[in-house]
């Protein structure tokens, strides 16, 4: 039994829908079902294979912890293709794995710098109201060759790191402005001494963050994978890292190479969900290292004529 | 062509223009409903077995349809401006065919706007055409709540169908 209003409503509907035809595309949800049914299947694959990866990951570097003191543990990569090698052409451009944070983690973990190369990086956002940056990096000296552009000249600043007689960081900073054809030196004491090996990251220097510190950050840090970007042409996956306390004191976006997992952007925001909040982002590009090239970031060049000034405060 | 994939293909053709209609409905865009209705007949295609071995099909499939409808009105953008047609001036003495239009293209706008749980039962008992406790299994709820929510539905769009008609 339906009142004047339902059947006025009946009514209606009918009519609202009457204009509507459709065909469906019977190949292409077809085909849809079939890719999805695939995929379904190789979650579920994967996922029990993760499991079982986990658990002999977990035995290896237990084993290896306890069979070889003062080695470091390190479980075994479950990849066909060793870190830093791209695979053979056949491979998948884009694997299912890759939807794995322990996977991911592990790869960009174990990842190394490719051998006999430098960084250069565009970066952007370093500090409030400062211009981009070309930041070249030496990772073999954790020299840097900063140039940026300021009151519309051009401005370059070496910045080269070592540890003096009593293992006290220092940091030469030779600056060079091209406008007002000066140049200044200065040196930046680090304070006390320290012990065990010479840092591998330049420790006033910008943005370059070295695969060491990106293997303590995904192993210290929230890690989600957030997508799959397309960087500079290479297909990479984005991985959000949220450290400090719930993720309150910075969060960094890896976007890594998904075949090579080496660093291709890192996006880092301070203190998100703040007043204060602020970011910097660094295009990395690696470049084939050269003599011409490791002279260029490692020995500052001060040009004929330049006049030596007092540095900056 | 497999068993599968004929009986499969004849109940796409089938239900596919009714699915069509109601997903319209349920989200006011003809080309959504496009994209509902694929989703839907994807999942029907990946899950056929199951489908054509329950105890009624089209309640299973409406289910997915009204369960993938849901689903994107969580994402939507809520904004959606809705024309307030019943606040307008009183309908002519006269009845006209463009105030008929207007009227149900109101309708449409004030029923895509209502709660989705209230939508989705005006759907199924009005335009499918369903008894309260086949919506009521459709949607997983008790008849009481389709009862409550027709009634509330009707509430909010009576402004809407208490107009003049000209009946063709």
């Amino acid at each position: 039994m339906s009142s004047p209003e339902e059947a006025q409503l009946r009514d209606d509907l009918r009519r609202i829908v009457q204009t509507g035809a459709l065909a469906p595309d019977l190949e292409t949800i077809e085909r849809r079902g079939r890719h999805e049914q695939r995929r379904a299947v190789a979650l579920r694959g994967l996922a029990i294979v993760g499991v079982a990866g986990i658990a002999v990951g977990g035995s290896v570097a237990a084993f290896r912890h306890s069979g070889t003191p003062g080695t470091a543990p390190v479980a075994a990569p479950p990849a066909k293709t060793a870190p830093g090698q791209r695979p053979s052409s056949t491979a998948p451009a884009t694997p299912p794995q890759l939807d794995n944070v322990a996977y991911v983690r592990q790869h960009v973990g174990a990842a190394r710098n490719p051998a006999n190369s430098v960084v250069e990086m565009k970066a952007s956002g370093i500090g409030a109201g400062n211009p981009p940056e070309t930041v070249w990096t030496d990772p073999a000296t954790a020299n840097q060759m900063i140039s940026w552009v300021s009151g519309g000249s051009k401005v370059t600043t070496w910045q080269h790191q070592y540890l003096d007689s009593h293992r006290v960081i220092n940091v030469d900073d030779t600056q060079v402005n091209y406008g007002p054809r000066t140049w200044s030196y200065r040196t930046q004491n680090y304070g006390s001494p320290i012990t065990g090996a010479a840092p591998t990251a330049p420790v006033n220097g910008v943005s370059y963050i070295p695969a060491a510190t990106i293997k303590t950050m995904l192993a210290h840090g929230n890690v989600k994978i957030v997508g799959h970007p397309v960087i500079e042409g290479h297909h990479t996956v984005e991985l959000r890292v949220s450290l400090g306390l719930h993720g309150r004191a910075e969060t960094n976006y890896f976007y890594v190479d998904s075949q090579t997992f080496q660093l291709v952007r890192l996006v880092r925001v301070f203190f998100p969900n703040s007043a204060q909040t602020a970011s910097e982002t660094s295009d990395y590009t690696w470049v084939q290292r050269t003599p011409a090239l490791t002279k260029l970031i490692n020995h500052p060049h001060i040009p004929a004529g330049f006049t030596e000034v007092p540095p900056d405060n | 062509m497999t068993g599968r994939s004929e009986e499969f293909r004849a109940f796409a053709l089938d239900r596919g223009l009714r699915l069509h209609q109601s997903a319209y409905l349920l989200c006011g865009d003809w080309h959504l409903a496009h994209d509902l209705v694929q989703d839907t007949l994807v999942k029907v295609y990946r899950h056929w077995p199951r489908v054509r071995q329950a105890d009624s099909p089209d309640a299973y499939v409406r289910r997915i349809l009204i369960n993938e409808a849901r689903n994107r009105w969580r994402r939507r953008d809520r904004a959606v401006p809705v024309p307030d047609v019943a606040a307008g001036p009183a309908a002519p003495a006269i009845p006209d065919a463009a105030d008929d239009i207007a009227r149900r293209d109101g309708l449409l706008r004030a029923l895509v706007e209502l709660p989705y749980q209230q939508r989705a039962t005006v759907v199924l008992r009005y335009l499918e055409g369903l008894s309260q406790a086949e919506t009521a299994r459709v949607l997983r709820c008790s008849e009481g709540t389709v009862k409550s929510q027709s009634s509330r539905a009707l509430g909010t769009l009576r402004n809407y169908l208490n107009r003049t008609e000209s009946r063709p």
